[in-house]
Order: structure tokens, then C-alpha cells, then sequence
């Protein structure tokens, strides 16, 4: 009787571990079917966005209507930065395509940054038909090897999922199979020479060099005694060394303290460059309790602060609050000239006035003695070029960086339309339109678009 | 076949059967997961949002961002002092950015096998978000203790050896950062 109990029960539970196996099974492959999907959606889509970039390309170079190229350029700079974008969503775990990726939102770049060339009534220059030439030559490959693919994973019935569950890096000697053409693509990439051109994935841009370091080399000891100096000035209370130093191997070369600050939760970080011993950048990590402070106090230690450190000719441009503390950027200002690129950031805690935080890499990277030339264009005369259906409200003198790493001389217009705020930056020597954004207001501060 | 024998085989079946179903009903909710243990109190949040803002001249990333790049923070850099928190936010953000990467922060995040937190489910378990989401308006507001960097790994971990070809900036707790 007993063994009949057993058995049955065994039995049971049998049925019930199959079943429920066979179940998570069918769901598997379900969501399985679903994630391939997907993945061959992404593919094809890659396949026909390069085919359609080499097809757009070569109708550019065969364009002779400047109007009509750059309706062609903006098509190209959009159908391959979404060609990037799916291969990025492809599930390639041991084929590194990050030059690849790189190559199509640099073309599309560049095509674009021809494209506002001939809006502004450039013409193509021989060595910007050249450098088409070359694209096209590369898309061309490029595509011809996705075509390759496309057969293979075609004929095959390949799984991109089963490719997914790969570990490690691909050997340069394994042997082909159906992904290997992505493998060649990047190579072949990598070898092409730096693309220099007016847009901000120009090559030059990744190679430019800090121009605010003023000064000598300095130890690592002397910039400790710089470390605690910034310190005492940002802070009312003791701290001790947490005896941490690190080397910082960055664009800035730097020397990075860490300290115990008493009396409170948190450390303190603080960056010195190693050459002239500027802090580059401090974070107080304590809990800040409740605000006993308004913003207007809080911008008014911040700026005693920076005065403090030696920053004399700092001018507010924007404050937001950031839970108990506030965050204020400070931009340098030159002969009446707010200068956008040199740009400082000070985080005030508010429940007492510390100063818990300071960005000046943006500063350390820009700053530089800037010749300001005289505005050919009085202040009435730049209002003038805005659209007249916005109200004008200000005016003022700026210099702002352009996303190609250029700065340039502006008025900086502040004005209304349909009940939003804009600001309209005016180029001071020429009175072309450089930029506009849009000022969103929000609780914690107003941001500029 | 003996009472004994029978006894044996049939405990044997009910032990593999408890093994196989517990394997089902997500043994992977137990493991990897120190935040999972911590999800029947889960943190409500308090703070009010703050606009966070870039340096005024590039993207300005909206609450759904910040949202995303707080959650991935929590789950790459929960344990690892607060600068490296910070550091792995501005990564996400170099990553966006630059020409090698997808330019929106979800697309960055959600680039597959990017990131062991999305691979494994982790960013959709974490619950504890406080630190990290101030990390990440610091990241947004311009901190990077990274100076540029795209990549970040635990040197301590396996990782592929493509990865160490990178130019690395610091090493911050348990994370590389490199270029």
C-alpha cells in the first residue's frame, strides 16, 4: 500500500517538473523568436541605411545645383547616423565595431557640416569633392560587405541570439563565419587617415589641448599644501588627510587628495593639475540638512569664494538648485564681455554656506588671453537682424563656443515669442545668426536650450 | 525492487524536482543582487526633482534621463565611494556625446552587452536610489571625475583583454577609467 503512495507520488511530481519545463521551454523561445527579431530588424535596417548613404552620396557628387546638394548632404548626414545607431543595437559580444560606428556619425558630420557650408553660399571645394570621392569609395565597401553578410546569415537561417552567448575577443585568425565582414569593416576603418573638418566629431577636436594651465611643474607635495590651502578657504570646519592619492592621467595631468572632513559623513575630493597647481575640480559628498538659506546668499558665497581663490572677473549666468545645495556656473567676463567658454561651476550647501563643490575644467581647458576685436556692429544694428516677431528684451556682448571647438563674437539678444524666452546670439562682426536657444523655466532654475 | 530501494529513488526524484523548480522560480532573483534583499522596504523618494542642466550649450537631458542614468549609477556603482558613482554618470554622458556611441543616454545604456547590470536584470531591481541619483545630477551639472573617459572596468574581474588597449585616466574604488 505504502509503495503504491510512493509511487504515485513520484510520479506526480514527475509530471509536474515536465510539464512545468516544457512550459518555461515554449517561453523561451517565444521571447527568443522575439529578441532575433528584433536583431534581423536591426541588421537589414543597417544594411539598407549604408546603401542608401552610398547611393545619396553619389548623387551629391553627381549634384551640380548647390540648393539641391544640401537638400542630399542632410539626407546622408541622417541616414547614416541611423545606420550607426543600429549597428550600436546589434548583439555583437566579440567584434569590436566601435570604429565603425565612429566612421558613419563622422561622415554624416561632415556632410552636414558641407550642408550649413553651402546654406551660408560656400561652394564645395575641390578638396571637399575629394574627400566625398573617398567616402563614397569606403561606403561603398562597406556596404558591399554587409551585402556579403546579408546572404550568408540569409542562407544560413543564422541566429544573431546563438552568436549573443560568444565570450572573449575574436582572434585576428579565427576562422570566417557569418559576422566576419564586420571584422574587416573595422579594420579597414581604422586605417583611414584623421578626417580634420569644421563639425564636432572633427578628429582635431579629441586631440586639443588644455590653454588656461598657467605655470610650472609642480610636486605632488606642493600640491597637497595647495589641496589643504583650497580647502581652508571653501571650508569652516576641520578636515583630516585620508592619507589617499591618486594619479590622474586625463587631459589635465592632475593630482587627486581625498579627506576626511570632521564632524560629518562624506569625503572630500580634490583634483590639482600638475602643472601650475590649479584646483581643477572638489566634491564634498557630506549629507546636506535642510536649506536655511536663500539663492540669492548662496550666489553671494559662491562668489566671495571664487574671489577668494583668485577669480576676479567671474559673472553669474545661471543657478540651479540641486536637493539641499545649490549649483551655480560663473562664465569670465572681459572688457563688458561675458565669455561662455570659460565657465566655472560652484556647488553651495545651504543649510550652512559651505562651498561643497567646484568645476573649473571647462575654464582650465578655454581660458586663454583672448584678443577682443571691436564689434563692427552697434547694439541697435544687431537687434535689428533679429526676427521681427520677437520682442527684444536685452542686449549684450558675448563670446560663445561653437560645437566645432570655435568660439566667435556675438551680441547675445534676450527676447520673447508666443510667451517663451529666447536668446539669440547675433555674430558681432558679420550680423549672421550663430545660435539660438530657448530658456525653459523651471522650479529649480532656468536652463537655456 | 525493495521498500528500501523504492524509498531512495523516489526521495531522490522529489529532491531533483525541489532543485529544478527552485531554478525556475528565480534563484536569479537571489543572486547578484544585493539590492533584491533589500526590496520589501523599498525606498520611497522624498527629494524633489532639480532641473539638471549642462553646461548650457549641449543637451539639456530631461526627468526620464536623469531617471535612467540614476538607475544604471545604482546598479553598475552601488558600494563604490560617491566621486566613482559620479565618474560612472559621466561616462554614460562622454559615451553620448562621442562618435563611437548611440547619442541619447537610453540608447547608451541599453546598448547591448554594454553594461552586466542590464545583462543580468539588475537594473530593474535596484531600490535604493538616493546617493545615486544625486551622482547623477552631479554628473549632469558637469562633474567628471573621469576627465572624458568611455570605458570603465573592475580590473579585479575577468574582462576582455581588448578592453586594457585602452588609455587609462584613474582608477577610482573598484573601477578603472580609461579612454
Amino acid at each position: 500500500m505504502r509503495n503504491w503512495l510512493y509511487g504515485i507520488l513520484g510520479l506526480l511530481l514527475l509530471a509536474w517538473v515536465v510539464s512545468y519545463g516544457y512550459i518555461e521551454r515554449t517561453n523561451r523561445v517565444t521571447l527568443s523568436n522575439a529578441l532575433e527579431a528584433n536583431y534581423q530588424r536591426e541588421f537589414y535596417n543597417l544594411v539598407s541605411h549604408v546603401e542608401q548613404t552610398r547611393v545619396l552620396l553619389g548623387k551629391s557628387l553627381a549634384s551640380g545645383s548647390p540648393r539641391h546638394n544640401i537638400l542630399y548632404l542632410t539626407e546622408i548626414w541622417n541616414r547614416a547616423s541611423d545606420a550607426s545607431i543600429s549597428l550600436a543595437q546589434l548583439p555583437l559580444t566579440d567584434i569590436n565595431t566601435s570604429a565603425s560606428r565612429k566612421f558613419l556619425s563622422q561622415l554624416g558630420d561632415y556632410t552636414y557640416s558641407l550642408a550649413k557650408a553651402e546654406a551660408n553660399g560656400k561652394e564645395l571645394s575641390e578638396k571637399d569633392y575629394q574627400t566625398l570621392e573617398k567616402f563614397y569609395d569606403e561606403v561603398g565597401k562597406f556596404s558591399e560587405d554587409l551585402h556579403e553578410m546579408a546572404s550568408r546569415i540569409y542562407d544560413d537561417n543564422f541566429r544573431f541570439s546563438d552568436a549573443m552567448l560568444k565570450r572573449g575577443v575574436r582572434t585576428a585568425t579565427a576562422a570566417p563565419d557569418h559576422l566576419s565582414n564586420f571584422v574587416d569593416i573595422e579594420r579597414r576603418v581604422q586605417g583611414l587617415p584623421t578626417l580634420i573638418y569644421d563639425g564636432p566629431f572633427s578628429d582635431h577636436l579629441e586631440l586639443t589641448e588644455p590653454r588656461g594651465l598657467s605655470g610650472a611643474q609642480i610636486s605632488r607635495a606642493t600640491a597637497e599644501s595647495k589641496a589643504k590651502e583650497f580647502l581652508e578657504k571653501s571650508r569652516k570646519q576641520g578636515y583630516t588627510s585620508a592619507g589617499q592619492v591618486d594619479e590622474i592621467n586625463g587631459k589635465i595631468k592632475a593630482y587627486a587628495f581625498t579627506f576626511d572632513p570632521q564632524n560629518s559623513k562624506g569625503l572630500i575630493t580634490i583634483d590639482i593639475s600638475q602643472k601650475g597647481g590649479h584646483p581643477i575640480t572638489m566634491l564634498n559628498s557630506r549629507p546636506v540638512q535642510n536649506a536655511t538659506m536663500t539663492q540669492q546668499e548662496a550666489s553671494q558665497k559662491a562668489k566671495d569664494f571664487l574671489e577668494k581663490i583668485g577669480f576676479k572677473n567671474m559673472v553669474e549666468t545661471y543657478s540651479v538648485r540641486q536637493q539641499n545645495t545649490q549649483v551655480i556656473s560663473f562664465a569670465y567676463r572681459e572688457e563688458g564681455v561675458v565669455i561662455y567658454s570659460d565657465l566655472i561651476k560652484v556647488k553651495v550647501a545651504l543649510d550652512d554656506g559651505e562651498i561643497v563643490g567646484f568645476e573649473a575644467f571647462g575654464y582650465l581647458m578655454a581660458h586663454h588671453d583672448r584678443n577682443i576685436p571691436q564689434a563692427k556692429l552697434t547694439p541697435e544694428e544687431a537687434k535689428a537682424k533679429v526676427n521681427p516677431r520677437v520682442q527684444v528684451e536685452g542686449v549684450r556682448k558675448a563670446i560663445i563656443p561653437l560645437d566645432n571647438g570655435k568660439e566667435v563674437f556675438t551680441y547675445e539678444i534676450t527676447g520673447k515669442l508666443n510667451g517663451e524666452q529666447y536668446l539669440i546670439y547675433i555674430n558681432a562682426l558679420t550680423g549672421d545668426e550663430e545660435n539660438i536657444l530657448q530658456v525653459v523655466s523651471q522650479p529649480e532654475g532656468k536652463l537655456a536650450i | 525492487m525493495d521498500k528500501q530501494s523504492l524509498k531512495i529513488t523516489i526521495l531522490g526524484i522529489v529532491i531533483v524536482a525541489l532543485i529544478i523548480t527552485s531554478f525556475y522560480l528565480g534563484v536569479e532573483n537571489l543572486v547578484n543582487s544585493p539590492a533584491a534583499k533589500k526590496s520589501n522596504t523599498s525606498v520611497e523618494e522624498t527629494e524633489t526633482e532639480t532641473a539638471p542642466v549642462q553646461t548650457g550649450w549641449e543637451l539639456v537631458k530631461r526627468e526620464d534621463e536623469v531617471n535612467l542614468l540614476t538607475r544604471l549609477i545604482a546598479a553598475e556603482a552601488t558600494g563604490e565611494p560617491y566621486e566613482g558613482m559620479v565618474a560612472v554618470g559621466a561616462v554614460m554622458l562622454n559615451r553620448v556625446r562621442h562618435a563611437s556611441f548611440p547619442n541619447t543616454i537610453s540608447g547608451v545604456i541599453y546598448q547591448p552587452h554594454a553594461f552586466e547590470s542590464v545583462s543580468n536584470g539588475l537594473i530593474w531591481r535596484v531600490t535604493n536610489l538616493t546617493t545615486a541619483r544625486k551622482a547623477a545630477m552631479d554628473a549632469l551639472n558637469g562633474w567628471d571625475p573621469t576627465y572624458g573617459a568611455l570605458y570603465f572596468w573592475n580590473p579585479y574581474k575577468p574582462v576582455s583583454g581588448w578592453i586594457w588597449t585602452r588609455r587609462i585616466v584613474r582608477q577610482i574604488g573598484n573601477h578603472v577609467f580609461g579612454i
